[in-house]
């Protein structure tokens, strides 16, 4: 059976190309591996954080993992936040996407929804400025903007942060803040020209957690549990969408398939040549259209492969983060207010160049409920005085992550060896690193004026915060190894990149509701080309 | 294998150490169990008060029954011993008959196969004749040391002694050699029996699969809450002539002439019968003592963090991850050698070594202590800000005591 479109994947991108597809009443085919978590998510009750720690005998289970893969003995791994329940997302993915590199720790998904399933949920849309560099198109990508936006459900404030931001019309209310966020914007408030004139702007995240319900999915509870299970669907994830497209005719879901290349025949049909992820079985898929969409290095990995493009180095960009964990020093003693979330509570974003050119952004989490014992190792103690230590600061600890811009250099590329695994080689350039140190830098002497006092920064490493991209980039030149603005791949007729592997640049923002406004408009297109 | 669903079964000395694991086994296996005791005690099924030494409550208590666990005993040479094990043998044996109970599973002991006989011992082999002879479905279990808990029997004892004494005091040579058993494996043993009816008319050893001598044992036990103990022991003629005064001094004496006798002939001990005709399939010792002995290593962390001694179950949880995630090294080594350096090397790990399996053992079982209901109010509520200099002190001192304790440790 032939359908109109395949679509490889199913993170962020992969969900939101299919979803304008089915919508225009294309038939779509989604090729995907598609692990998903059978162990722990049924084990988390629908409860406060706190009512759960006092009452669950089964909590060790999700808290610490059956296997204590959630208990980091050796330096630091995947990050905090990839949680025994979310441990899924990563599944094989080392084994079966394998990568190779000195400086850079790639994280890659075979699971249904992507790395989506481990997302933070910040939602900031792209500037117009932003848009160009990347390589799309400001006004078109607005009305994407708008269309995802409602789809999956937004909340936020219009503040400070809104002419830095880039514009959002539909937007829920903004969640609750704990009271850690409450008091920094309280101290923010007296200080915000002195913050705006040094180029600082703070406000609430925009997150797509819903405060107030769209169709099956509530508003989101408060119960402080976000890193551990997302009852009621409050907030979004790919695999939700993927979901609500199984129940339409026109969508067929191929799970346990990994997509090895494609090509494309003189008949104006392309096929997809996948194997079993577990298994030695070989499958063809045919279609008049492909979007792939398994994520930046993955569908590199399916180009490179495809056109035979070994050991040729393309860009390779991702945004460098580091971690300021602080004692927010007025919430020490306090407790923890019972209805909060464990997303993003506060966003930061500096302009250093006056011209939002180059913007940096900090986001400001609260620590609770990644559990005490995850932060004592941080701290240089004897254990039973670190454990009453961090008992009394708990409720004043704080995190911001600070993220940067990367754009594609000559520094930082991957190439797909002949033994199949990605080498990449990442070494921004020292101007750059100091570059990024002194805008840190800046940032913290504010957020001490908001009284949050960094006990330390720990830069986690090259290819932590998992946004990649830029490897075939948009490019109105006619080049090999790029996208053409209107995603299809170049020197291709039917092959589309519909994910961040066709991002020119990467702004400080977090690329995952751009990657979907974008993958619904290249699906939007597709289908309106198909239709002609 | 006939089911016992919905049939009913009297468990005599159903209160007793044995007695409470045997009533959760019947009940798990569908049967409807009478609990018999003298006096009335918590229990899962129906209890039913009544003494081995008056024929009429017997009557009453068989009413209705299929089957009786025949678990009631004197078992400490007491002056009524004949009265309650033997007479109470054909009390028992009358009302079976009376209310058509055919079913007896008569628990006796590897005493009753020694030669020279205590009066626990004689009273129970005269009782296993009368059973035998009675020409009702008698099944008798013969069981070697039975343990179960920190608390009970021989074993109780031993620890005790380990606990509160320099040196562990035996009753004779120390090379007399028993089989432990679990209690849940004689629990399963008779449930087992009550299943296969070719175990009927028979008598069967039940014992764990390791034989060990006395010396040995208390080796063990003392290796199982890290502390080695010398031992001291008493000659026979001595023991015995202890036990004839105590006997006379208390009524119920912590050593009997049937202990020294009991522990100082051996027996054969066979379990191959049992294993062929019933499946009987005894765990280890050293995998029943898990079960039985606090985790030292588990303990002393959680004390040493919580100053608390942590359930058996985070006991298990942590040894498990332990056992799965960690090894050893000179400093581990070290502190479980002289258990009071603890907080010193850890403290001056902090600083120096971070990484070392000293660290991640407490790192392990904070993380354990934090994710159970037990503690969570202890990690949920904030103290005082106050609490941040005194714990920082107290840090500071640990650590400058501990570096040069560290320095010791890793040179092994």
């Amino acid at each position: 059976m032939m359908s109109d479109v395949i679509v490889v994947g199913s993170g962020a991108s992969a969900a939101h190309a299919a979803f304008a597809l089915v919508e225009a009443g294309r038939s779509v085919t989604m090729i995907d591996v598609g692990y998903e978590d059978s162990t722990y998510q049924s084990l988390v009750p629908d409860a406060p954080f706190a009512e759960i720690r006092r009452t669950d005998r089964q909590q060790h289970r999700y808290f610490l993992g059956d296997d204590c893969e959630g208990v980091p003995l050796g330096q630091l791994g995947a990050g905090p936040q990839v949680t025994p329940p979310r441990q899924y997302v990563l599944r094989h993915a080392d084994k079966l996407t394998p990568t190779i590199s000195p400086d850079f720790a790639a994280l890659e998904s075979l699971a249904l929804g992507g790395l989506g399933g481990a997302w933070g949920a910040v939602s900031f849309p792209y500037l117009d400025n932003e848009l160009v560099k990347t390589g799309l198109d400001p006004q078109e990508m607005r009305t994407h903007y708008e269309t995802v936006a409602k789809r999956i459900g937004i909340s936020g404030d219009r503040d400070d942060l809104l002419p830095i931001r880039g514009p959002l019309d539909a937007l829920q209310p903004a969640l609750d803040a704990d009271h850690n966020a409450a008091a920094i914007l309280g101290r923010y408030a007296p200080q915000r020209d002195r913050f705006q004139n040094a180029g600082l702007y703070l406000g609430r995240s925009l997150l797509a957690a819903l405060s107030q319900p769209i169709g099956d999915r509530r508003a989101h509870a408060l119960h402080d549990m976000d890193f551990w299970s997302n009852a009621g669907g409050s907030v979004y994830r790919p695999d939700l969408t993927v979901r609500e497209l199984q129940t339409r005719r026109n969508f067929r879901y191929e799970r346990g398939w990994l997509v090895e290349t494609f090509s494309e025949d003189a008949t104006g049909a392309v096929t997809i040549h996948a194997r079993r992820a577990e298994g030695r079985e070989t499958q063809t898929f045919t279609a008049r259209r492909v979007v792939l969409a398994a994520g930046a290095l993955g569908t590199t990995r399916i180009v490179l492969r495809s056109l035979r493009q070994y050991d040729v180095p393309v860009p390779l960009t991702c945004n460098s983060h580091t971690y300021a964990p602080c004692i927010h020093y007025r919430g020490l003693g306090k407790s923890y207010r019972d209805r909060c979330h464990s997303l993003a509570q506060l966003t930061m974003i500096y302009d250093p160049s006056g011209d939002r050119e180059h913007l940096v952004q900090g986001q400001l989490y609260s620590y609770r409920s990644l559990l005490l014992f995850r932060l004592m190792k941080e701290a240089p103690l004897p254990y039973r005085e670190n454990l009453r230590v961090m008992r009394a600061l708990a409720s004043s600890f704080v995190i911001w992550v600070i993220q940067h811009e990367d754009a594609p250099s000559a520094d930082c590329t991957c190439a797909l060896r002949r033994d199949d695994t990605l080498a990449i080689s990442y070494r921004p350039s020292a101007e750059v690193e100091s570059r990024q140190r002194a805008h840190e830098r800046v940032m913290m002497k504010f957020m001490r004026r908001l009284g949050c006092w960094p006990l330390k920064t720990v830069h986690p490493g090259h290819g932590s915060s998992v946004h990649y991209g830029s490897q075939l980039p948009f490019d109105r030149d006619d080049k090999p190894l790029t996208t053409e603005p209107g995603g299809r791949l170049r020197g291709t007729r039917q092959t589309y990149i519909g994910d961040g592997a066709a991002f020119a640049y990467l702004p400080a923002k977090g690329l995952t509701f751009t990657l979907m406004a974008n993958a619904n408009r290249i699906g939007t297109d597709v289908a309106r080309a198909l239709q002609n | 294998m006939s089911s016992p669903v919905h049939q009913t079964i009297l468990v005599t000395g159903a209160g007793g150490f044995i007695g409470k694991v045997v009533v959760n086994a019947l009940l798990q296996r569908g049967w409807r169990v009478k609990a018999m005791m003298r006096t009335t005690r918590p229990c899962p099924a129906e209890v039913i008060i009544a003494d081995m030494r008056d024929a009429g409550s017997l009557r009453t208590a068989l009413t209705g029954c299929t089957a009786v666990v025949h678990l009631a005993a004197a078992k400490s040479d007491e002056p009524d011993s004949d009265d309650v094990n033997i007479e109470g043998a054909k009390r028992l044996v009358e009302a079976c008959r009376a209310a058509g109970c055919r079913r007896i599973i008569n628990m006796s002991t590897q005493s009753a196969k020694i030669v020279r006989k205590g009066a626990y011992a004689r009273t129970k082999s005269a009782a296993d004749e009368i059973f035998h002879a009675s020409g009702l479905d008698v099944t008798t279990l013969m069981p070697s040391v039975v343990y179960g808990d920190e608390k009970t029997g021989v074993f109780g004892t031993v620890l005790t002694f380990i606990e509160k004494l320099p040196v562990v005091p035996v009753l004779g040579d120390g090379q007399w050699i028993s089989a432990p058993v679990h209690v849940d494996d004689v629990a399963g043993a008779i449930v087992a029996c009550l299943d296969h009816n070719k175990t009927v008319g028979k008598r069967y050893d039940i014992a764990g699969p390791d034989q060990l001598t006395f010396d040995a044992l208390i080796d063990k036990l003392g290796a199982g809450i890290g502390k080695r103990r010398p031992k001291l022991h008493i000659p026979v003629g001595l023991a015995l002539f202890i036990a004839n005064i105590v006997a006379k001094l208390l009524p119920k004496p912590p050593i009997t002439v049937s202990n020294v006798l009991g522990s100082n002939q051996n027996t054969d001990i066979d379990i191959e019968p049992a294993r062929r005709d019933f499946g009987f399939n005894p765990v280890g010792l050293d995998a029943g003592l898990k079960r039985v002995l606090d985790d030292p290593e588990a303990c002393r962390l959680a004390r040493y963090l919580l100053g608390v001694t942590p359930s058996r179950e985070l006991q298990t949880r942590y040894a498990t991850a332990r056992a799965k995630l960690l090894g050893d090294d000179a400093e581990w080594r070290f502190v479980c050698r002289h258990p009071w350096t603890l907080p010193f090397v850890d403290a001056a790990s902090s600083l120096l070594r971070p990484q070392s399996s000293v660290r991640q053992r407490i790192f392990l079982m904070a993380a354990v202590l934090e994710t159970t209901p037990d503690y969570a109010d202890f990690f949920l509520t904030t103290p005082s800000p106050a609490t941040l200099v005194w714990q920082g002190l107290r840090a500071t001192a640990k650590t400058a005591v501990g570096i040069p304790i560290l320095a010791l440790a890793r040179r092994g």
